[in-house]
C-alpha cells in the first residue's frame, strides 16, 4: 500500500532551504532537466493560481521572518512524499484528477494544524538514480507555524497515524468515483445493472 | 543561567536621543510616576512599542493567509464554474494586489 515517508536527505535550516525544495518539486529549478515529471502542484495557506512558485517562496519566508526565524533557526520546512504504487494508480483508473484530490485532501491536513504547505504530483517514468520512481505526491511544509510561531515536531507514532490518515484519503476518493455514478442511477430504469434475484 | 541573564542586564551601550525641552520634562514626570528612571523608562516604552508592533503583524501575516486561502477557494470556482471574463479580471486584479502585500 501506499507509504509516506519523511525526507532527511538535508537539513533544510539554511537560508534558501524554502526556494530550493519548493524549486526542486515545482521542477522550477534554473536549468531544469526533469520537468516532465512534474503532473500539477498546489498548496494551502500559498497562492497557487499563478503558475511560478515565487509567490509560494515569498509567503513561507514571511510567515518565518515575523516569526524571527533567523534569530531562532533550526528547520525551516518538512518534507514528506506519499509514494503510490502502480497498481494503486490502475485502481485510481490511472486517473491524474483522483491523485489531484488524494494530494489536496493530504496537505489539508498539515494546513489545519497551521503550516503552509506546498504539494506536487510527479510521475518519474525513467529510470534515475536517488530519484523517487514511479507516481508520488511531495508536501514541503512550512516549519513555522503561522497562527503561534511553533515549529513543527512529528513524532514517528504521529508519522504514522498521518500515513493512515493519507492512505484513507486515497480510498475515499477512489470509492466516490465509484458511489457517485450509482447515486443517479434508477433501478427501475437501468434492470440490467440491478438483476433480478 | 545567571550568567546568561547579567550579560543581557549589561549596559554596555548608548543611546543619545534629541528631545524639545517640553517633552522631556513629561517623559520625565511619566518615568517618575513608574517609579523607572528617565532611561529605564524610554528603554521599556521602546520595547514594549516593538513588542506590539510584532503582535499587530503577526495577526495582520494570519489574515493574510487566511485571505489566500479564500483566493485559492475562489480560483477553484473559477475553474469549475463560468464566470463572465470582467469577473476573472477583476479576481485577477485582487490576486496581484493580495501578492504585493506579501513583499517582504
Amino acid at each position: 500500500m501506499a507509504m509516506l515517508m519523511i525526507m532527511r536527505r538535508g537539513n533544510y535550516t539554511n537560508e534558501d532551504a524554502v526556494e530550493n525544495v519548493i524549486r526542486y518539486v515545482t521542477r522550477t529549478r534554473k536549468n531544469e532537466t526533469r520537468k516532465d515529471e512534474l503532473i500539477t502542484w498546489g498548496g494551502y495557506g500559498i497562492g497557487w493560481y499563478g503558475g511560478d512558485p515565487e509567490l509560494a517562496i515569498e509567503q513561507f519566508k514571511y510567515v518565518q521572518d515575523v516569526y524571527g526565524i533567523n534569530s531562532r533557526g533550526g528547520k525551516r520546512i518538512f518534507h514528506e512524499v506519499l509514494g503510490i504504487k502502480d497498481t494503486e494508480f490502475a485502481l485510481m483508473w490511472n486517473d491524474y484528477g483522483i491523485v489531484y484530490q488524494i494530494a489536496m485532501d493530504c496537505a489539508q491536513k498539515y494546513y489545519a494544524m497551521g503550516h503552509q504547505v506546498v504539494f506536487a504530483i510527479h510521475h518519474t517514468l525513467k529510470d534515475i538514480p536517488e530519484a523517487n520512481k514511479g507516481l508520488h505526491i511531495h508536501f514541503v511544509v512550512n516549519a513555522v507555524n503561522f497562527r503561534q510561531g511553533n515549529k513543527w515536531h512529528t513524532s514517528i507514532r504521529q508519522s504514522d497515524s498521518r500515513q493512515e490518515e493519507f492512505k484513507q484519503n486515497m480510498r475515499s476518493e477512489i470509492t466516490k468515483r465509484v458511489e457517485e455514478p450509482l447515486e443517479f442511477l434508477d433501478p427501475l430504469q437501468e434492470p440490467l445493472l440491478y438483476p433480478v434475484l | 543561567m545567571n550568567r546568561m541573564k547579567q550579560r543581557d542586564e549589561c549596559k554596555d551601550a548608548t543611546i543619545t536621543i534629541r528631545v524639545a525641552s517640553e517633552k522631556k520634562e513629561k517623559i520625565r514626570k511619566k518615568a517618575a510616576k513608574k517609579k523607572k528612571s528617565t532611561s529605564e523608562y524610554v528603554a521599556d516604552a521602546a520595547m514594549a512599542g516593538l513588542e506590539s508592533r510584532r503582535s499587530k503583524d503577526r495577526r495582520k501575516m494570519i489574515q493574510l493567509v487566511e485571505n489566500q486561502e479564500i483566493l485559492n477557494d475562489v480560483f477553484h470556482m473559477m475553474m469549475e464554474l463560468e464566470v463572465p471574463y470582467e469577473l476573472q479580471n477583476r479576481i485577477k486584479d485582487l490576486a496581484e494586489g493580495e501578492k504585493k502585500l506579501w513583499q517582504c
